[in-house]
């Protein structure tokens, strides 16, 4: 048998090696629980749980949400397992349930949305890598805003916090989708020139109104508007709910939309670019 | 399981329970030895049957392959010159022996050819059926090599982005991997235990069958047609309507086969278009990179000089 060294069958070492396996182990359960803290990792699993047939017919809704009736999400009766006897209700996955939000969508809308403006810009010539990273932030930024909005909405209107903070991510990825048809449909129309045009801006008109009568018809039932409350904080309530619908999805869809990279540097229409700051 | 790079190995029972019964010994040695105790490197099943200080003599060897443990070979003293097993003289110091029983370089380091081309042929072959046991042993040699050839074909045609091919390919195998994780059924209770038990302080798993190490290892693989689309824009400009088609070929073929790969591996076989789509997105970006690096037409440089 051959030796390789005393030191590894030295039984100090080993208990050194002994302390420094359990150490790690130690570690490593440390780490995965506090990440499984910060995202619970169940509760995201059930907005991925998705089916073609809920993509596609969700994907058409998003863009054609006029004629849709029931948007109250389905609830099921489940024996709970922690308590004895008592059934707890829970929402749908979004496997069964055409009105469960899922983050399926709005994930592919927000990358497919970067993609596109970047091969956008390199059809018109405007290429760089960096240009993937830009319009990465630039977007992130806009859900970020988004979240605080309807983060300080829900804390200033008192809100019963019975949507979680997913649902409420999930929602405003939606509008990409609206975003992603527009930017496309002006990218073939104008060989690329941007999204101005009537023709641009009649389809970002379309599809902003679907995501805000979409995004109204969902919401009205997240934050269900019931006769207990009081009639001022319903009318408040509504008032948000419309405002945050229409004007700052409004806002942010034209963000998004108006990025158009034809002078070189992603700029807001009629903005100063970044190269304009950074002088590179 | 000499993939893992560095990894003590506990008590070799449990391991050889879990991976004799679930295939996961999938390198069918040619040695005459068969593996013994779980262990799947012929070395170590040569040298690491017995008693526990043999098991960590033996680990000790791969250790030092792996240079985790800065002290050579002689740091107890009591090693003498030849007695660790070492040649003497002129010969021997130009030849590639080592220690006695040493196990072959490309072994320690886990670089097996022979997986390596099996799996490139079945991405390769757009017929192929995918065994689900074919990523058990996920590497990064191959998918490695793939990017940095991809890396060069777009170096030679004059952009030098491997930082950029390199941020795509680690953000895009992060992301991935935590989207069909979540899309991928969890795993019942067994299967769980099984796999912390063989993860020694393993990585999450996320609930599920899919780790970071082989989703890298599947998306890796699975670039290879854009690898030689990537070639072709060498000679010929990519900017084309050609190229354009050359490239959405390459596309489709990079995402068909990770699909399925990803599938039989994270068991959602009922949703292919939807682990489809995600990985058509990953491998556009690296098309991108390949159409806008070629030389073009002059039609990019043209409307460059224009604005």
């Amino acid at each position: 048998m051959p030796q390789f060294g005393g030191f590894m069958n030295d039984p100090t070492a080993q208990m050194g090696l002994q302390m420094g396996q359990s150490a790690m182990k130690v570690g490593q359960e440390y780490v995965e629980q506090n990440f499984n803290r910060y995202i619970n990792v169940s509760a995201l699993k059930h907005y991925f749980n998705v089916s073609n047939r809920y993509v596609l017919s969700k994907t058409l809704l998003v863009l054609f949400p006029w004629r849709h009736r029931p948007w109250s999400r389905s609830q099921t009766n489940t024996a709970s397992p922690s308590h004895n006897g008592s059934t707890t209700t829970q929402f749908l996955p979004p496997r069964e349930d055409v009105n469960s939000p899922d983050m399926y969508i709005p994930l592919m809308a927000f990358i497919t949305y970067v993609l596109l403006t970047t091969l956008i810009a390199g059809l018109n010539g405007k290429f760089e890598p960096q240009l993937l990273g830009m319009t990465f932030s630039n977007a992130s930024v806009v859900i970020i805003l988004e979240l605080l909005v309807l983060w300080l909405g829900r804390y200033f209107l008192n809100i019963s916090s019975e949507s979680q903070i997913y649902d409420l991510v999930a929602y405003s990825g939606y509008k990409f989708v609206g975003v992603i048809v527009t930017i496309a449909v002006a990218a073939i129309v104008n060989r690329g020139k941007g999204t101005g045009g009537w023709v641009g801006w009649t389809v970002f008109a379309y599809t902003f109104m679907a995501n805000a009568f979409f995004l109204v018809g969902e919401k009205s039932q997240k934050y269900p508007i019931q006769s207990t409350i009081a009639r001022g904080q319903r009318s408040r309530r509504t008032q948000f709910l419309f405002v945050y619908s229409y004007v700052v999805q409004f806002a942010f869809m034209w963000w998004l939309t108006a990025l158009n990279f034809t002078s070189g540097v992603p700029v807001v229409a009629g903005g100063k670019g970044i190269k304009g700051r950074w002088g590179r | 399981m000499a993939s893992y790079g560095y990894q003590p190995n506990p008590a070799p029972q449990p391991q050889s329970s879990y991976s004799a019964q679930n295939n996961l010994n999938f390198y069918q040695s040619s040695y005459p030895q068969q593996p013994v105790s779980g262990h799947s490197t012929p070395f170590q099943a040569a040298y690491g049957a017995g008693t526990q200080s043999n098991a960590y003599g033996a680990s000790g060897t791969a250790n030092y392959g792996f240079g985790a443990f800065p002290a050579q070979a002689g740091a107890s003293g009591q090693m003498g010159t030849g007695q660790s097993g070492l040649r003497t003289g002129w010969l021997a110091a130009f030849g590639t022996e080592g220690y006695e029983g040493e196990p072959p370089l490309l072994e320690e380091l886990g670089v097996n050819f022979g997986h390596i081309q099996m799996k490139t042929l079945t991405v390769l072959n757009p017929v192929a059926r995918i065994d689900q046991n074919i990523m058990d042993d996920a590497d990064l040699a191959g998918p490695f090599l793939f990017c940095a050839l991809f890396g060069t074909f777009l170096l030679l045609s004059g952009k030098l982005w491997f930082g950029y091919v390199c941020g795509l390919a680690a953000l895009g195998a992060f992301s991935l991997n935590f989207i069909f994780s979540m899309m991928s059924p969890p795993l019942s209770q067994d299967e769980m235990n099984a796999a912390q038990s063989q993860h020694y302080g393993g990585s999450s798993h996320l609930s599920s069958t899919l780790t970071l190490g082989r989703s890298s290892s599947v998306l890796g693989y699975c670039l290879l047609p854009l690898v030689f689309a990537s070639l072709l824009g060498v000679l010929l400009p990519l900017d084309s309507l050609i190229g354009y088609i050359v490239v959405s070929l390459a596309i489709a073929w990079c995402t068909y086969s990770s699909s399925a790969m990803f599938c039989v591996v994270g068991r959602m076989t009922n949703m292919r278009g939807l682990v489809a789509y995600p990985l058509a997105l990953f491998y556009v970006g690296f098309g991108i990179m390949a159409i806008f690096s070629s030389r073009g037409t002059g039609r990019i440089d043209a409307m460059k000089a224009v604005t």
